[in-house]
């Protein structure tokens, strides 16, 4: 089943007053089943942050339309956006966005309470999701008293919570340290074996291996998409990198 | 470098505006008040008029509070200030400022704020200056033509104290630029609070110290006490509300949080938090808030009271238009030719002579416990927080049969142990009075006899009719009255004579009539002892009271300048502060509506829990503050809860105004 599809997607970011127009993404198209776990794959400033926002229905495309579960996501207006990004979809960033202000605890069920979530709920919820993480012990701490990868665990367990039908991952493992990196992959894996569909934006190859399928974004376009089937994430490794240094090249040449 | 510094400070005023302007705004507000208290103090003329050397005090004390106010208040804004940036100073040394570069930076923009701003109120004081004398003329019924002089004097006065200021931020700012190292400042707003300690304890201590305070202000009944209590108690007030904003609210946020299915709702679940987040700072500046806003409702309450209630605190001293004790009593046909002395002026003077009062007496100030009446002792004075003068003490005139008959014209047949008690005050009510072992039965209480009533007020001396401490006993005959003087004065032997006078007339005949007949009077064998004249007494007083309400008008809008710089910063650095977390709030799917309530609920407390907190100590404070009234003869405790009611009526207008216009600022700053 088709979960997600974007529909040439083109945003241009007007700059200041008698400037050139950016033209950050020019018509973007592919689309995303049901369980799946896709990677985008590309340089700073190729457009896929842009992208993200864009899905994430944090910002509005120029044109071109995206559809979620084959609605388009233009229909959903001003107040129910924020329900409709709280409730189907889950974030994961790289700076992972979690409130001082409060617990680990209270960060994971922030979604959760948004959505007014009776109480009895709340907490037959949040048991398996933290058990899960590994991040029990550390429910009544604050984030300045965790580490980077603690944090992203918390971000996670808050993404996942909801339920939702698609999780959206921008650079997760980009603040972190290796060993946190790829227990985070891994906890991605696992997600995705359960079934949840998740879309990563990334540059690091080690992370967009663990996908199943990597686009590549470049200027604004998509340029390249390789599956996995049934290879080894080691292997899938091997093509990303290449796939990625002949891109490269490429770029260069036409420089 | 120099010009460098220079340039890129005025820059960073600018970039900054919504923190420079309202800073530069309120310093000029200050030096223009500053400047405006100091002219008139050195003002020449103020001698000239009618009550100066009161006015001329008034100002003094007015110069003292304000230069005081000014130091702290610009030294803490600006260490606010100052915190507020050591991230931006951070980022300096990271580029690749020196120390001394970033000085010169912080050197220039103080240097331009002051420059600027002591410039500004220095010209609206100038100008401002004219407009204020004419009123404060007015105010004081003063003839007009007293010319407004500049001094220079005041000006070097203001110009010296706002240079020292900017020496003493400036050394501030340095000495703390050179401690610091910058990966500390690059991070130094991130960490929350320190969790508040002793929770319970310290509510307790809190309450406990806020009931005492209160409770002082309630049971203080005599001004002596009062005025030795006042600061005490102020302080008290200032450490408990301090104490109680910190931990009572934290306790409170804490109780919220356990209650689950109170916090685990969209708009109280963000707002909790965040205030708990940064208890600490939030309770100084609350605390700050309320008690300036404490200090402004009781300087504006209290001063309006006293100029608006000048007719009740004439009254109350001046019963008649003019009177006399004389010690010594006069004989009858002194006291008829006195009278037909009176009659002659007020017809050579054209005022209408209405009643001349004239009688002998013995008075003495007793103390009457049930229906006991004994000699008041230096011991009754205090007792505790209490004073017997305002529980039990009654000044007690003595008078003889006959002299009741002269003056009343109404009949009175007593016994050697009757007596006719009048006065004006309705909580007496005895049947029987024991003096010295001795029992009277009470004939009758006469609350309208001539004694008692006179023209301006019923108490017929010195209190309105409830509180009236004016007791008259009449006595059968002169023996039975001795033995009794003999008592209460405790062997003085002191008789008087008063001498009460009413007439109606222009204001200058009724001064020409005045000057004539205290001629007269002087010249008597029984000197004058102590005189009123509702004429002479209602310039001085209006002096005093004009002189109390400008600088009362003063100190207010220094207060409420303080209060409302204080609040402002407080909410755009909040706000600044927390659009990372309202971000973040609404990428994770909260709208803007849940945004918005959010915020309106943060913006609640930081208003109204001062305000309401201010309110309460100004209702408390108040029977303290009209015992303190009392002796600038301001008596009627309905007219003082009045004024200060119409003023925090009015404070509470003007903040919720100020509330809007904020909050307005606060959802512009967080938008998405």
């Amino acid at each position: 089943m088709e979960l997600l599809r974007a529909e040439n997607i083109q945003k241009v970011y007007n700059t200041r007053a008698g400037g050139k127009p950016c033209r950050a993404l020019a018509g973007v198209s592919f689309s995303v089943e049901a369980g799946e776990f896709v990677a985008i794959m590309g340089a700073s400033g190729s457009g896929k942050s842009t992208l993200l926002n864009i899905l994430a229905t944090l910002d509005m495309p120029t044109s071109g339309e995206v559809y979620l579960e084959g609605k388009s996501m233009k229909l959903v207006k001003g107040k129910n956006l924020a329900a409709f990004r709280r409730e189907k979809l889950g974030f994961v960033f790289q700076d992972f966005n979690l409130l001082d202000t409060f617990t680990v605890r209270d960060n994971i069920l922030l979604p959760l309470v948004l959505s007014r979530t009776p109480l009895a709920e709340m907490q037959r919820r949040l048991k398996p999701v933290v058990d899960r993480l590994g991040i029990e012990a550390l429910l009544e701490h604050y984030p300045v008293e965790i580490s980077g990868g603690e944090k992203q665990r918390t971000a996670v367990a808050r993404a996942v919570i909801t339920q939702p039908r698609l999780i959206l991952a921008d650079e997760p493992t980009g603040a972190l340290d290796s060993r946190s990196s790829q227990q985070l992959l891994s906890i991605f894996d696992q997600l995705n074996k359960q079934g949840q569909t998740l879309l990563m934006v990334t540059h690091s190859s080690l992370a967009a291996s663990h996908a199943q399928r990597v686009l590549f974004i470049r200027d604004g376009k998509l340029f390249a998409e390789l599956c996995r089937g049934d290879q080894s994430q080691q292997v899938f490794y091997d093509r990303i990198t290449a796939s990625l240094s002949m891109a490269t090249r490429q770029g260069e040449e036409r420089l | 470098m120099i010009h460098y510094a220079f340039r890129l400070a005025w820059s960073n005023l600018r970039r900054t505006q919504n923190v420079t302007l309202p800073f530069f705004l309120a310093s000029t507000v200050t030096v223009f008040l500053h400047f405006l208290i100091m002219t008139m103090m050195f003002n020449p003329h103020v001698p000239e008029i009618r009550g100066g050397a009161t006015l001329a005090f008034i100002f003094q004390l007015g110069v003292f509070v304000i230069t005081t106010f000014a130091i702290l208040f610009m030294i803490s804004i600006h260490q606010m200030l100052l915190k507020k940036r050591k991230k931006e100073l951070g980022l300096y040394t990271i580029l690749g400022m020196e120390k001394k570069h970033i000085s010169l930076i912080l050197f220039w923009e103080n240097a331009i704020q002051t420059t600027a701003s002591l410039a500004l109120g220095l010209i609206l004081g100038f100008v401002g200056g004219q407009l204020m004398w004419m009123i404060l003329l007015r105010m004081l019924n003063s003839p007009d033509g007293l010319p407004y002089t500049f001094s220079l004097t005041a000006l070097i006065c203001t110009t010296v104290v706002f240079l020292g200021l900017f020496i003493v931020t400036t050394a501030v700012s340095l000495f703390q630029i050179h401690r610091i190292n910058p990966i500390e400042l690059l991070h130094s707003e991130k960490q929350a609070d320190k969790p508040v300690r002793f929770l319970a304890v310290k509510t307790g201590i809190g309450v406990i110290v806020l009931g005492i305070a209160y409770a002082i202000a309630l049971l203080t009944n005599n001004m002596f006490t009062a005025l030795m209590v006042f600061f005490f108690d102020c302080l008290l007030v200032i450490f408990a509300t301090s104490i109680l904003f910190e931990s009572g609210i934290t306790f409170f946020l804490r109780w919220l949080k356990k209650r689950r299915s109170f916090y685990y709702k969209p708009n109280n679940f963000v707002a909790v938090s965040m205030l708990s987040h940064r208890i600490r700072r939030n309770a100084a500046s609350l605390t700050t808030i309320c008690i300036l806003s404490t200090m402004l409702l009781v300087t504006m309450g209290g001063s309006a009271a006293l100029f608006f209630g000048e007719d009740n605190a004439l009254s109350e001293s001046n019963p008649d238009d003019l009177t006399y004790t004389l010690t010594g009593e006069l004989t009858s046909s002194k006291q008829d030719e006195l009278a037909a002395v009176a009659q002659q002026l007020a017809a050579e003077n054209n005022v209408v002579l209405e009643d001349v009062q004239i009688y002998s007496y013995a008075d003495a100030y007793s103390k009457l416990q049930d229906n006991v009446l004994s000699p008041f002792v230096t011991s009754d004075y205090l007792v505790g927080l209490r004073s017997a003068v305002i529980d039990y003490g009654y000044d007690v005139f003595l008078i003889q049969a006959d002299t009741y008959r002269r003056i009343s014209g109404q009949t009175a047949k007593l016994q050697e142990d009757e007596i006719l008690i009048l006065t004006g005050n309705e909580q007496v009510q005895l049947s029987d009075l024991t003096i010295q072992g001795k029992t009277y039965a009470v004939q009758d209480i006469r609350r309208d006899t001539p004694f008692s009533c006179r023209k301006y007020n019923n108490g017929g001396g010195t209190n309105t009719s409830n509180s009236s401490e004016l007791l008259f006993l009449v006595f059968a005959d002169e023996a039975s009255l001795m033995s009794v003087q003999d008592y209460l004065q405790e062997g003085e032997w002191e008789s008087n004579t008063r001498i009460g006078v009413n007439y109606a007339g222009t204001l200058e005949d009724r001064t020409a009539f005045y000057e004539a007949f205290n001629q007269k009077v002087r010249a008597l064998d029984a000197p004058v002892r102590y005189a009123t004249c509702l004429d002479y007494d209602r310039q001085e007083f209006r002096s005093m009271y004009g002189g109390l309400l400008f600088v009362g008008v003063f100190f207010s809008v220094l207060f409420l300048t303080a209060t409302v710089l204080i609040i402002y910063f407080k909410q755009i650095s909040e706000a600044m502060d927390d659009r990372e977390q309202y971000l973040i709030l609404q990428k994770v799917g909260m709208d803007e509506q849940e945004v918005s309530a959010t915020i309106n609920r943060q913006v609640i407390l930081v208003f109204f829990l001062p305000l309401i907190t201010a309110l309460l100590h100004t209702g408390f404070a108040m029977p303290l503050m009209q015992t303190l009234l009392v002796a600038l003869k301001l008596t009627n405790p309905v007219f003082t809860y009045t004024c200060v009611s119409i003023c925090a009526i009015l404070f509470t207008i003007f903040y919720l105004i100020f509330y809007r216009m904020t909050s307005q600022i606060i959802k512009k700053e967080v938008a998405f």
